[in-house]
C-alpha cells in the first residue's frame, strides 16, 4: 500500500513540477517578451534622438544669408588671404531698418488715397494710371536701394584683422580694415530702452593704422562682438 | 512780320498743358532708368565685394528693378 501511496506521490510530484516548468516557461517568455518591448521602445527612443541630433547639427550648419550677426559665414570679401578666415560677420541690427521699412509699407497705401484728393479729379485716367505706376516704382527704388545699403554695409573679423566696408551713396564705397596687433582699444557703447531690449550697441575701435578709429552703429551683440575680438587679441600676444 | 522767336512762342503756347506733363513724365523716367541702371551696377559692385549666395538673387532684383523702369516709360509712352 504504502508503495502505491509513494508512487502516487511521485505521479503528483512530476505533475507538479510539469506544472512549474510550464508557468516558469510561460513567465519567462512573457519576461523575454516584455523585455524585447523594452528594448524596441528603448531603441525608437534612441533612433528619435539621433533623429533629433541630425537635425540639430543640419539647423546649427543652416545660415540665414541675411543675418546680422553671422559666425564663420560663407561668404569671402575682396582682397581675403587666401588663409585668412572670416570669424565674424556684422551688419547693423534689423531694427535699424524700420524707419525705410514703414516709409515703404506707408507709401504703398498712398495710391488708395489718391481718388479722395481734390486735384486728382482734373487728371485723366491714363495720367492717374502711369502716376500710381511710377509712385510704386519710386517705392521699390526707395525699399531696394536702403536694403542694398543695409546689406553691404558690413563689419568683418578674421582671423588676421577687422574690417569695415561702408557703402556711402551710389558709387561711393569705403574698405578699411587694421591687423589685429594695431588695435589698442575696443569699446562698445548701448543704452536705453530699445537699444538694451534688443541688445544692440556702436563698437569702437581704436587702432594704431592707417585709419585711427573704426565704428561700427547698431551693430547686434556688441557685448559678444567686442568679446570676440578681445579673445583673438589675446590669442595674438 | 514775326519774328522766329514770336512764331515759336507762339506754336509753343498752342501745345496743350498735357503734352508738357507728358514731357515732364518721360524725362523723369529716363532719368529713373538712369538711376535703375546704376543701381544694377552698384549691386555688382557690392557683390564684387562681398561675395555669397544672396549675390544673385540681388542683382537679379536690380535687372527686375530695371526693366520695371523701362516698362513705365514705354506705358508712358505709349498711353500718354
Amino acid at each position: 500500500m504504502s508503495e502505491i501511496f509513494v508512487a502516487s506521490k511521485r505521479k503528483l510530484g512530476t505533475k507538479r513540477r510539469l506544472g512549474f516548468d510550464r508557468v516558469t516557461e510561460r513567465l519567462g517568455r512573457e519576461q523575454s517578451s516584455v523585455k524585447s518591448k523594452i528594448e524596441k521602445k528603448k531603441e525608437i527612443k534612441v533612433a528619435e534622438k539621433c533623429r533629433l541630433k541630425n537635425l540639430l547639427v543640419s539647423l546649427r550648419g543652416f545660415e540665414n544669408p541675411f543675418g546680422t550677426y553671422v559666425r564663420s559665414p560663407k561668404v569671402k570679401f575682396e582682397a581675403q588671404g587666401k588663409d585668412e578666415e572670416i570669424i565674424l560677420l556684422i551688419r547693423s541690427h534689423w531694427v535699424t531698418n524700420v524707419p525705410w521699412m514703414l516709409v515703404s509699407f506707408l507709401g504703398i497705401f498712398v495710391p488708395f488715397i489718391w481718388p479722395f484728393l481734390p486735384f486728382a479729379q482734373f487728371l485723366p485716367l491714363r495720367f492717374q494710371t502711369i502716376l500710381i505706376l511710377v509712385w510704386y516704382l519710386l517705392i521699390l527704388g526707395f525699399a531696394f536701394e536702403n536694403f542694398l545699403r543695409w546689406y553691404f554695409n558690413v563689419f568683418i573679423v578674421t582671423n588676421y584683422r577687422v574690417v569695415d566696408i561702408d557703402f556711402y551713396s551710389l558709387m561711393y564705397k569705403e574698405v578699411s580694415d587694421a591687423e589685429l596687433d594695431k588695435i589698442e582699444d575696443v569699446t562698445y557703447r548701448t543704452g536705453g530702452i530699445v537699444r538694451s531690449f534688443l541688445n544692440y550697441g556702436d563698437i569702437y575701435i581704436q587702432t594704431a593704422a592707417e585709419k585711427a578709429e573704426f565704428d561700427f552703429q547698431g551693430a547686434p551683440k556688441p557685448g559678444q562682438v567686442v568679446e570676440t575680438i578681445q579673445n583673438l587679441l589675446e590669442r595674438q600676444i | 512780320m514775326e519774328t522766329p522767336v514770336e512764331k515759336i512762342l507762339k506754336f509753343l503756347l498752342t501745345i496743350s498743358f498735357w503734352f508738357w506733363f507728358k514731357l515732364l513724365l518721360l524725362v523723369g523716367l529716363s532719368v529713373y532708368i538712369a538711376f535703375a541702371m546704376l543701381v544694377v551696377k552698384q549691386a555688382k559692385m557690392m557683390g564684387e565685394t562681398i561675395s555669397g549666395g544672396t549675390n544673385i538673387l540681388l542683382l537679379g532684383l536690380a535687372w527686375i528693378h530695371l526693366g520695371a523702369a523701362i516698362l513705365v516709360f514705354l506705358l508712358a509712352l505709349i498711353l500718354l
